[in-house]
C-alpha cells in the first residue's frame, strides 16, 4: 500500500536579506492511512514549515511531495488549492477562524470552495445540514451561531476541526492542537480529534511538544535543524525531551 | 468560473465592517453631486438650447449677395423633397425710437455699449419678415406668448399682449394694430386723428419688439409710434450705391420672447414688405426685387441628421446655381451653426463643470480604495486561512474585488435615488428656503437665469452614464488591492501579526 | 511629545494615509484654482470697465442742457477732481461709396459686438477728456502699432486740411485695413421738429479723416465707439446751439466716497437740468453700470464654489475612512500605551494629532499647488490646447490675453478654515471612538 502522503528529499530555504536560510535539509517522510504521526521538535526545527509543505500551503525549494505517488509540484496553484481543499484538514494553533463569520458559516466556508456560486446554490440545504452534523459532533451543536470571539479556546479549536473535516481530507495537518489551551480543554480537543481520525481511517499528522500526547500515536518523527532524527513508534530520546518545551 | 466562497465572504465582510458603510456613503455621495449638479447644470444647458432652438429656423440659407431676390430662391428651395416650406427675412441694421412728442428726456441713443446690453441704446437688429410664411417655419404663436411670460416672471403687470392677429391677409402681413388702438395711441401721441374713432383707420405698419427692450420702455402701450431709421443703398442710384438714410413711422404691435436673450435684445420684427420699401424697393418698379438676407426653411419632420446634412449640401449647391456664379459662397446653417458664438460660450461653461464634477467622482474612488486596502491588511490573516482550507488565489482576489463591486453598486444605488428624488424636490425645496428665509435666500438664482423654476433634466442616459462610470471607476481602483491579496503568500499571510 | 511622534510615526508606516492627505490636497486645490479663475474674471471685467470708463458718468441729459451750467453744478461739489463733456451719436461708418456687408446673425456675432459698421460716435474734448478719464492711454496702448498711433497725442483731433478727425478703435482699424489719414464718411440723422410737435431724422453725413487707432482694455467699447471732436459733433447735430452736451465724465478724488458722491451728484444734476419741476439726467458709477453682468460672474463663482465644497465632503469621507481604520488596527495600542504611563484619554489625542497632520500637510499640498496652478494657468491652457486642441477656456468671450487669475488671501484663508474644520471632525470621530475604549481590554487580548 502505497502512501497518501509522501515527501521526498524535502529542502527548503528562505532568503532573508541575502543570505539563504536553510530551514528544511532533505527530509523524507511516508504518511499512511489511518496512520497518527507525531512531529516533534524544538522552536524553529522546521516542524510548521514541512507541515506547510505537506498541505500545499508552500512549495519546497527542492525535492518532491506526492499525493497517492503522484508528484504535485508541478500543478498550478489553482489545482494545487483545488487538491488542498479535496485532499487536507488543517488546525492550527491559534484556530485561524474568520471573527466575521458564526462557527456554522466558518465550517461552511470549506464547503463553498470547490464549487461555484450555482453549484453551491443547488446543494446548500445538504451542505448546511453537513455543516450543522459535522458541528454537532464536534459537540457545538448549541453554538453553531456564535462568533468566534464569543467562544472558548476549546471551542474555537474544535469550530477548526470541524471546519479542516467537512470536506471530508484524507490527510489531517495539526500544528500544536492545544498548545494554546489549558490541559483539560486539551485533553477533550485531543480526544476529539483520534476519535474523528479512527472513525474516518485519516492520515493523520500531529505537530506537537507534547511527549506524552506524542507517545499515544502510532509513529512519532522527530525533527532537528531542518532533519529527520528518527521515526521509530513509541520511541523517546531523552535529550530530546529537554530540548523540547 | 467564481468559487462559491467568493461572494458569501464579500457579503459577509461588508454586512459586518461599518467602515464599508462610509465606501457606500462616499460613492453615494459622488454620484449624488454628479447628478443634481449637472442634472441642473445641463438643465439650463437644454434649456439654452432648446431657446435657442426655438427662436431659429431649423435651416437658414445665409450669406446671400446684396440685392438678392426671393423668389427665384424660393423655386429651387421648395422644389426640393425634403422641404416643406420656406420664408423669405430681411436683416438690417437700424435705430428704434419711441417717438415722444412731449419730449421727456429720452433719447434713442446712450453709451450703454459698455454693457452687454444692447436694449437702452435704440440700437436694433430689424427682421423684417412675412408672418404668413414665417408661421410655417418656426413657432410663431410660441414667440409671442413668451414676451408676455417673460415680462410677467420679472414681476412686470402688462396686459397680455395679442399675437396681431387680424383676419384680413394685408393687415396681418403687414402687423397692423386694431383701427381703435391707433387711434387711441394718436391721441396719446398728439397726433393728428379723427374726432370719432370708428372713422379711423389703422395705416402704420406695426413692429414686434424683444420683450427685455420693451421692458426697458416701461411706458409703452400697445400702438404707440416708433421712428425707425434705416441706412439705405438703392440699387437704383445711377452713380453706384447711395447711402440713405430713411425713417419710417411705425405702431407698437406687441413683444415676444424665444428665450435667446442675444436675439430677443437685439431683433425688433417688422413686415418684410415695409424694410424692403424703405431700403428702396418699391413694388411699383418694374424691377421689384423681393429683396432677402436670409431664407428660412423648415425641412420635413423625421430627417436623420445624416439626411439632414445631405439636405444642407443640396440645398446649398441648389441656391448657390441660382445666384450670380461670381460671388461669395451662400450658406444652409441649421440652428447650432446659426449661434455657434452663442453655444461655444454655454458649452464652455458646462465642461468647466464637468471636469470639476469628474474631480468629484475621482477622490470617491480613492475613498473606496482606501476602504479595500485597509480591509486587505487587515484580512492577512483571513487570506492565510482561506487559503488553507483550500481557497483559491483567484477566488481570494475575487473576495475583494466583489466587495468593491457591492460597495460601487449600493453606492451607486443609493446616490442615484437621492439623485432622482432631490432633483423632483428641488423647486419646492427652493422654494421652501426661499420662504423661510423671507426671501433672502435662494439655492439657485432664478432671475439671474431668466427662469421659472429650476430647470433639472435627469436625463436616463446620464444617469446610465455616471453609474456606469462610478461603477467601472470602483472596480478598477478595486483591482489593485485584490491583486494584492491574491498575490500574497499563504504562508506569510497566516504567519502575519 | 510621544503624541505627535506617534502619530507621524503611525501615519509613515500606513502610506493609504497619503490617499486622505491627497483628497484633501486635491479638494484645496480645485477650490484655489477654479475660484481663483473666476475672481480673476471678474477683476479683470472691472479692470476694463473702469478703465473704459469714467468714475461717474451722467447720462440721459436732455437737449436743452447746457454744458457750461452742468459745468459748474458739478464743479462745485467737492470730491469731484475733473469733468468732460461728451455728445453722442450713432450713425454708419463706411468708405465714401462702400456698402456694407449684411449684419452677422445674433448667434453669430462677437459677444461684445464691435464686428458691425453701425456703431457710437463720441464728441469729446481731448484736453477735458484727459483729466476726466484714461484718454491718454487708450490713445498710447502699448498694442498700438506705430503706423497706426496719432502722430501727435496732444492735439489729437485737430483738423487736417480742414477735414474733422476720427479716432477709430484699433481692432476695427486693423479688420477695415484703415489708414492715418484714409478718408470716412459717416451717415447717420438728425432729430429735426417735425409733424404734431414730434421729431423727424433727416439725413446727416460727415466726411472724416482716420486720425490713428485708439484701445482700451474694454473689447467692447473700443469696438464700438469712435471719437470724434466735441466741435464736431456739436456743429452737425446741434447747429444753433452754443454748448450741448449729452454726457457727462467725472472723476473723482476720493474713490472710497463713489457712492456718496454719486447720490450727491445726482441731485445736483437734477436741480440744474430741471424743467416744469421735473429732473433729468442720470447718474450712476462705473460699478452701478456693470452690475448685472459683475453680478452674473459673481453668482457663477458662487454656484462652483457650492460644487467644489462637495469635493471637500467627499474628501472627508476619505479621512474618516482611513482614520477609522487606523484606530481599529491600533487601539490595542492604547493598553500598552497606559501600561507605559499615558493617561487613555492622553492617548486617544494621538489619533487626533494623526488627522491634524493629515490635514495640515494636505491644505500646505494644496494651496501651494493651487496656487501656482492659478499663476501658469495661461501655459497650462496652452499645454492642453497644444496637445489635445481643446481650448478650456475661451479668452476671446472676455476679450483677454491671457486667463486670469486673482490670488485672494481671505479666500485662502477661508478654505484653510473649512478644510481645518473638516479634519478636525472627521478625526475627532475616530479618535473618540478610541476614548471610549477600555484599555484593560486590549491588553488582555481577544
Amino acid at each position: 500500500m502505497t502512501a497518501v502522503l509522501q515527501a521526498r528529499a524535502i529542502t527548503k530555504s528562505y532568503a532573508i536579506g541575502k543570505r539563504e536560510i536553510p530551514v528544511l535539509r532533505g527530509v523524507d517522510l511516508d504518511l499512511h492511512a489511518g496512520e497518527k504521526v507525531a512531529l516533534l521538535g524544538a522552536s524553529g526545527a522546521g516542524k510548521s514549515t514541512l507541515l506547510h509543505l505537506l498541505g500545499l500551503l508552500d512549495r519546497p525549494t527542492a525535492g518532491e511531495v506526492r499525493y497517492d505517488g503522484r508528484p504535485v509540484q508541478d500543478l498550478s496553484v489553482a489545482e494545487r488549492a483545488l487538491l488542498r481543499h479535496r485532499q487536507v484538514g488543517f488546525v492550527f494553533q491559534f484556530y485561524h477562524l474568520i471573527p466575521e463569520l458564526t462557527a456554522l458559516q466558518n465550517v461552511l466556508l470549506a464547503r463553498m470552495m470547490g464549487t461555484t456560486v450555482f453549484g453551491y446554490w443547488r446543494q446548500r440545504r445538504r451542505a448546511r445540514s453537513a455543516g450543522v452534523a459535522m458541528l454537532e459532533q464536534v459537540g457545538l451543536g448549541e453554538r453553531l451561531h456564535h462568533r468566534p470571539a464569543e467562544l472558548s479556546g476549546g471551542e474555537r479549536q474544535r469550530v477548526a476541526i470541524a471546519r479542516a473535516l467537512l470536506a471530508e481530507p484524507r490527510v489531517l495537518l495539526a500544528d500544536e492542537p492545544t498548545g494554546n489551551l489549558d490541559s483539560e480543554t486539551a485533553q477533550g480537543v485531543v480526544e476529539l480529534m483520534f476519535s474523528i481520525q479512527r472513525e474516518r481511517d485519516l492520515a493523520f499528522l500531529l505537530v506537537t511538544h507534547d511527549e506524552q500526547l506524542a507517545a499515544r500515536c502510532d509513529r512519532i518523527v522527530r525533527m532537528k535543524d531542518g532533519t529527520i532524527q528518527g521515526s521509530r513508534p513509541g520511541d523517546v530520546q531523552p535529550e530530546d525531551s529537554a530540548q523540547a518545551d | 468560473m467564481t468559487p462559491a466562497f467568493a461572494p458569501f465572504l464579500a457579503w459577509r465582510y461588508l454586512l459586518t465592517r461599518r467602515i464599508n458603510i462610509l465606501g457606500v456613503c462616499g460613492v453615494a455621495f459622488a454620484v449624488w453631486a454628479m447628478l443634481v449638479v449637472d442634472g441642473v447644470f445641463s438643465g439650463f444647458v437644454t434649456d439654452i438650447h432648446e431657446d435657442v432652438r426655438r427662436s431659429s429656423p431649423p435651416l437658414l440659407l445665409t450669406d446671400l449677395p446684396h440685392d438678392t431676390d426671393y423668389e427665384p430662391l424660393r423655386k429651387v428651395l421648395e422644389a426640393d423633397r425634403d422641404v416643406i416650406a420656406t420664408a423669405p427675412r430681411l436683416r438690417q441694421h437700424g435705430m428704434v425710437m419711441p417717438f415722444s412728442p412731449r419730449d421727456r428726456g429720452r433719447r434713442p441713443a446712450g453709451s450703454e455699449q459698455l454693457e452687454f446690453d444692447h436694449t437702452r441704446n435704440g440700437f436694433a437688429l430689424l427682421l423684417g419678415i412675412d408672418p404668413d410664411r414665417e408661421r410655417r417655419i418656426v413657432d410663431f404663436g410660441a414667440w409671442l406668448d413668451g414676451g408676455p411670460a417673460a415680462i410677467a416672471r420679472y414681476g412686470g403687470i402688462r396686459p397680455r399682449a395679442t399675437a396681431p392677429v387680424q383676419d384680413d391677409p394685408e393687415r396681418r402681413r403687414r402687423l397692423q394694430v386694431d383701427d381703435e388702438q391707433e387711434w387711441r395711441a394718436r391721441r396719446r401721441a398728439g397726433l393728428p386723428a379723427e374726432d370719432d374713432p370708428a372713422d379711423h383707420r389703422s395705416i402704420w405698419p406695426g413692429m414686434l419688439l424683444g420683450w427685455p427692450r420693451v421692458f426697458r420702455l416701461d411706458w409703452v402701450q400697445k400702438g404707440d409710434p416708433f421712428e425707425v431709421l434705416v441706412a439705405a443703398f438703392p440699387r437704383h442710384h445711377a452713380g453706384g450705391p447711395l447711402l440713405r438714410p430713411c425713417s419710417e413711422r411705425f405702431a407698437f404691435a406687441g413683444w415676444f420672447g424665444t428665450g435667446h436673450r442675444m436675439f430677443d435684445e437685439l431683433t425688433a420684427l417688422v413686415p418684410i414688405d415695409t424694410l424692403r420699401q424703405m431700403l428702396g424697393e418699391s413694388e411699383f418698379d418694374e424691377d421689384y426685387v423681393e429683396l432677402v438676407t436670409d431664407v428660412a426653411i423648415r425641412p420635413r419632420d423625421g430627417l436623420s441628421p445624416a439626411d439632414l446634412r445631405a439636405l444642407q449640401r443640396r440645398l446649398r449647391a441648389a441656391a448657390q446655381a441660382v445666384l450670380s456664379p461670381d460671388c461669395a459662397p451662400c450658406s444652409v446653417l441649421d440652428w447650432r451653426q446659426q449661434n455657434t458664438t452663442l453655444l461655444a460660450a454655454v458649452d464652455q461653461e458646462h465642461s468647466l463643470m464637468q471636469i470639476v464634477l469628474f474631480v468629484v467622482m475621482l477622490v470617491s474612488a480613492f475613498v473606496i480604495y482606501a476602504t479595500l486596502h485597509m480591509m486587505v491588511v487587515q484580512k492577512i490573516k483571513d487570506i492565510g486561512i482561506v487559503a488553507a482550507v483550500g481557497g483559491s488565489p483567484r477566488g481570494i482576489g475575487t473576495v475583494f474585488l466583489l466587495t468593491g463591486t457591492i460597495i460601487a453598486v449600493l453606492g451607486t444605488g443609493l446616490g442615484v435615488l437621492a439623485g432622482v428624488l432631490s432633483a423632483m424636490w428641488l423647486n419646492p425645496i427652493n422654494e421652501w428656503i426661499y420662504r423661510i428665509s423671507g426671501g433672502r435666500l435662494e439655492l439657485f438664482p432664478r432671475a439671474l437665469f431668466d427662469l421659472q423654476g429650476i430647470p433639472c433634466h435627469l436625463e436616463p442616459s446620464w444617469i446610465v452614464t455616471v453609474s456606469a462610470f462610478a461603477i467601472l471607476l470602483a472596480v478598477t481602483v478595486a483591482f489593485v488591492p485584490a491583486r494584492r491579496a491574491a498575490r500574497m503568500h499563504p504562508v506569510t499571510a497566516l504567519s502575519f501579526e | 511629545m510621544y503624541r505627535l511622534f506617534l502619530a507621524i510615526r503611525y501615519l509613515l508606516t500606513r502610506p493609504i494615509n497619503l490617499l486622505g492627505m491627497g483628497g484633501i490636497a486635491i479638494s484645496v486645490w480645485a477650490l484655489v484654482v477654479v475660484v481663483s479663475l473666476f475672481s480673476g474674471v471678474m477683476a479683470v471685467i472691472e479692470r476694463h470697465v473702469q478703465e473704459a470708463g469714467a468714475d461717474l458718468m451722467v447720462t440721459g441729459l436732455p437737449e436743452w442742457a447746457e454744458w457750461s451750467r452742468v459745468d459748474s453744478a458739478l464743479g462745485d461739489d467737492p470730491n469731484v477732481a475733473a469733468t468732460a463733456p461728451r455728445l453722442l451719436h450713432y450713425g454708419l461708418l463706411l468708405r465714401p461709396g462702400e456698402r456694407p456687408p449684411t449684419p452677422p446673425l445674433p448667434g453669430r456675432s462677437a459677444l461684445n459686438g464691435g464686428d458691425q459698421p453701425f456703431l457710437f460716435v463720441l464728441g469729446i474734448d481731448p484736453d477735458k477728456e484727459r483729466e476726466a478719464t484714461e484718454f491718454e492711454r487708450w490713445l498710447g496702448s502699448a498694442d498700438i502699432p506705430p503706423a497706426l498711433r496719432v502722430p501727435d497725442p496732444d492735439a489729437p483731433l485737430a483738423d487736417r486740411d480742414g477735414t474733422p478727425t476720427v479716432l477709430v478703435g484699433l481692432d476695427r482699424m486693423q479688420r477695415e485695413g484703415y489708414a492715418i489719414g484714409d478718408r470716412l464718411r459717416l451717415t447717420t440723422a438728425r432729430l429735426v421738429p417735425g409733424e404734431g410737435g414730434g421729431k423727424t431724422p433727416v439725413r446727416l453725413e460727415l466726411d472724416l479723416v482716420v486720425g490713428g487707432a485708439y484701445r482700451t482694455s474694454h473689447g467692447g467699447f473700443t469696438g464700438n465707439n469712435v471719437f470724434v471732436a466735441y466741435s464736431t459733433l456739436a456743429r452737425a447735430l446741434f447747429p444753433d446751439r452754443g454748448d450741448p452736451v449729452q454726457e457727462v465724465a467725472v472723476r473723482v478724488h476720493d474713490q472710497t466716497q463713489l457712492d456718496a458722491t454719486a447720490e450727491r451728484l445726482q441731485r445736483t444734476v437734477h436741480r440744474a437740468v430741471e424743467r416744469d419741476g421735473l429732473g433729468f439726467g442720470q447718474v450712476e458709477t462705473w460699478r452701478q453700470r456693470n452690475g448685472q453682468m459683475l453680478a452674473n460672474v459673481a453668482h457663477q463663482r458662487t454656484l462652483l464654489k457650492i460644487v467644489l465644497i462637495v469635493i471637500l465632503v467627499v474628501a472627508a469621507f476619505l479621512m474618516l475612512a482611513t482614520l477609522s481604520m487606523t484606530v481599529t488596527e491600533k487601539i490595542a495600542d492604547i493598553g500598552i500605551l497606559t501600561a507605559m504611563g499615558g493617561t487613555p484619554g492622553g492617548v486617544t489625542l494621538v489619533f487626533l494629532a494623526s488627522g491634524l497632520v493629515i490635514t495640515f500637510v494636505g491644505v500646505l499640498l494644496g494651496l501651494t499647488t493651487g496656487v501656482l496652478t492659478s499663476v501658469y494657468l495661461e501655459e497650462i491652457r496652452q499645454g492642453v490646447l497644444w496637445a489635445f486642441g481643446v481650448d478650456l477656456f475661451r479668452l476671446d468671450t472676455y476679450n483677454l490675453t491671457r486667463v486670469p487669475y486673482l490670488i485672494e488671501p481671505i479666500w485662502l484663508l477661508q478654505v484653510t478654515l473649512m478644510a481645518l474644520v473638516t479634519g478636525l471632525v472627521v478625526s475627532a470621530i475616530p479618535a473618540l471612538r478610541a476614548a471610549r475604549h477600555d484599555p484593560l481590554v486590549s491588553l488582555r487580548g481577544v
